[in-house]
């Protein structure tokens, strides 16, 4: 009995045990990266709510929606409308650390503006980064915290050149609502005008509030980093504090290396504006384009408080009359 | 009798196979650049877009490039510097600037530098041709 009895495995049992748990692995990883993935994409989405929250329970006390309006005294001031209902997302204390009085690149707006955020920040992103500085005549250096969000203030006026998107006023009927019929000032974020939601003639679920524009100030293209900023090389944008950290429409090539171009979503999230400031282009406005690290499209909160997941295969015009608050046109499939 | 079959019926695969590459091609595109001037100075950061006069596609997406700092340009349809399939073209040209100087200027929405005619495809007077090769289209020189 005892002749035949086993002592041990042999080396092949072994070999078939172990390759039986690397085939289990296998199927098991990916499936956890997806999980991963979508509860990062959940987590982000709820972020948007709880921005649209903030913005609706703004409006009702100051009359209008948080807008990018600069105060009129003292000159070269910029304030976000994120700020602005920094008090109705329960963070009281950071909206009384900044002093609307001074930029938010004063040394003294700095400890508030420099403190990360986490209802800015999309856990897709490679985000939690004090990325972000002044442009000149400051010395830029990355100061303040970033901010994974953008609003959109309208259409730039070289897309409609382009012929990629078709605007209203070129058939000589002005978009009403929007002011002189300023593609630049078609969106749900005025730096212009104090918008109610009755100014929003297209319906406040057809019009595009707040979508993701993560990574800034480093570009990236394609899901990959292209340039890292610098003073001479960055997108203006980034910082949660900055009104030109939210963007005008301006779409790329496939690519994201020119503009403009009919890729409205992820092939870039902005265009480098280089070291002349303020921009010849972009005058002071933001250089960012609607990019997210989710697969296959970006997270949209509209005006009316929902959150939808646009795809980035959307026709640009589509998610032009999304933009506009006041087009008067059919959005169509998206 | 029975190999003659099996070589004619490689033939018509080849063949079929041949077809259907050649139907994925589409149109071909031709690298095109140029230059634009405004008086003798060059447009930077213009936008410059071609129209084809005889459209197959309305509402396809146009090649445009965007000026730079030597005043030259390079067409993009789809990916950066891919250029445009040959034909004839009427050209636009917009010169969006902002009026902004200083970051203490109050916001000012940017301007056409350009005269109106000049983004309008029917009055704009520019036309090019796009060859079969890398095509060079002759300087446009606009008067402000």
């Amino acid at each position: 009995m005892s002749r035949f009895r086993r002592s041990a495995f042999t080396l092949i049992e072994l070999l078939v045990v172990i390759a039986i748990i690397a085939v289990l692995v296998g199927l098991l990883l990916p499936a956890v990266q997806k999980v991963r993935e979508a509860a990062a994409r959940m987590s982000c989405q709820n972020n948007l709510h709880q921005l649209g929250l903030g913005l609706h329970n703004y409006h009702d006390p100051n009359g209008g929606l948080a807008s990018n309006i600069r105060p009129p005294t003292p000159p070269g001031i910029r304030v976000r409308w994120l700020t602005f209902i920094l008090p109705y997302l329960e963070q009281e204390p950071l909206y009384r650390g900044i002093n609307q009085n001074l930029n938010w690149s004063d040394p003294l707006n700095v400890p508030a503006t420099g403190t990360r955020l986490k209802v800015v920040e999309c856990p897709s992103a490679p985000n939690g980064q004090i990325l972000d500085g002044a442009p000149p005549p400051e010395t830029w250096a990355p100061i303040v915290a970033n901010g994974d969000y953008v609003s959109i203030y309208g259409i730039d006026p070289r897309t409609i050149a382009a012929g990629l998107v078709r605007w209203a006023g070129q058939d000589g009927v002005s978009a009403p609502g929007a002011p002189g019929g300023n593609p630049l000032e078609s969106g749900a974020v005025s730096k212009t005008a104090k918008l109610r939601f009755a100014d929003f003639y297209d319906g406040l679920s057809n019009t595009l509030h707040v979508t993701e524009s993560a990574g800034r100030p480093n570009i990236y293209r394609q899901g990959r980093l292209a340039v890292t900023a610098t003073t001479g090389n960055r997108i203006n944008g980034g910082g949660w504090c900055r009104p030109a950290s939210d963007m005008r429409l301006v779409g790329s090539s496939a690519d994201g290396t020119t503009f403009p171009g009919p890729c409205a979503i992820n092939c870039t999230n902005g265009q480098d504006i280089g070291s002349a400031y303020p921009h010849p282009v972009y005058g002071v406005d933001g250089s960012s384009q609607v990019y997210s690290f989710h697969t296959g499209g970006a997270n949209a909160l509209f005006v009316d408080g929902s959150v939808k997941f646009l795809r980035q295969t959307i026709d640009i015009q589509t998610f032009a009359a999304l933009i506009t608050r006041a087009g008067g046109e059919l959005p169509g499939d998206y | 009798m029975v190999r003659r079959a099996a070589r004619l019926s490689a033939l018509t695969f080849a063949a079929a196979a041949v077809a259907a590459l050649a139907g994925c091609g589409g149109p071909k595109f031709t690298p095109v650049t140029g230059k634009v001037l405004v008086g003798d100075a060059p447009a930077e950061h213009a936008t410059v877009v071609f129209h084809p006069v005889n459209e197959a596609a309305p509402g396809a997406v146009k090649p445009r490039g965007t000026v730079g700092a030597d005043g030259t340009y390079t067409l993009t349809t789809h990916t950066a510097g891919d250029g445009a399939p040959p034909g004839d073209y009427k050209v636009t040209v917009e010169w969006w600037l902002t009026g902004m100087k200083s970051v203490a200027d109050p916001e000012s929405p940017p301007k056409n530098r350009l005269p109106a005619k000049y983004a309008d495809p029917a009055q704009s007077g520019l036309t090019a041709t796009v060859g079969a090769g890398p095509t060079e289209v002759p300087t446009f020189t606009l008067k402000k």
